[in-house]
């Protein structure tokens, strides 16, 4: 079977600032400051960023996944990381809240956030999210 | 026709996961590589002729009348 059937499949990706469960309502999250841009006052540039992301398998345990920033200029990855995504059940949706600190961005420019997952045959890229950073001298 | 069978899905609670930097040379070279090879392969999808890169099979093109 393909390597992009057996990994679990990204059903949302939301960058922001922070994500929190609801303290009213079981299986709600309310996520703080949803973006899609950045303000930078000077580069290189560093944040740090919450990677909100709904994920779903048809089949239980344990897959990698992957985050890669890339600089859509260059091609170039400025961030690499990794985690573990653990599925109990079969059929499961699991909502995820990666944590990325450090975010170095060297210019203003168009980012794109990869997800990757890995199975034993190799790894498929499951979904993408753009990403601006912007300069206050524009 | 075939009905699909209804499969309830279960929704895990929120997952706070620390992400962890790879800094392994021979790691970030392997996903340079497989970002190259993707690449490669969504050129090949997207044309301007609308065609999916792959030649249609011997005897399917539509051939100009002389």
């Amino acid at each position: 079977m393909a390597v992009a059937a057996v990994t679990p499949r990204v059903r949302t990706i939301v960058i922001c600032d922070d994500v929190s469960a609801s303290p009213t309502e079981n299986g709600v999250f309310d996520l703080t400051g949803v973006r899609q841009h950045i303000f930078a006052e000077s580069f290189p540039c560093r944040v740090a960023l919450s990677l909100f992301m709904l994920l779903s398998s048809a089949r239980k345990g344990d897959y990698t996944g992957r985050v890669v920033i890339v600089n859509e200029r260059n091609e170039r990855m400025i961030r690499y990381v990794k985690f573990a995504a653990d599925f109990d059940r079969d059929n499961q949706l699991s909502p995820f809240y990666l944590e990325i600190d450090n975010c170095v961005f060297p210019e203003a420019g168009a980012y794109d956030f990869e997800v990757y997952f890995s199975a034993r045959d190799g790894e498929a890229l499951k979904g993408e999210h753009p990403f601006a950073v912007l300069s206050h001298e524009e | 026709m075939s009905r699909k069978t209804f499969v309830p899905w279960t929704i895990a609670p929120l997952q706070r996961v620390k992400a962890e930097t790879v800094t392994d040379p021979e790691e970030i070279a392997a996903m340079e590589r497989l970002r190259k090879r993707l690449k490669r392969k969504g050129k090949g999808r997207k044309t301007n002729s609308g065609r999916n890169g792959a030649k249609s099979p011997a005897g399917t093109s539509a051939k100009r009348r002389k």
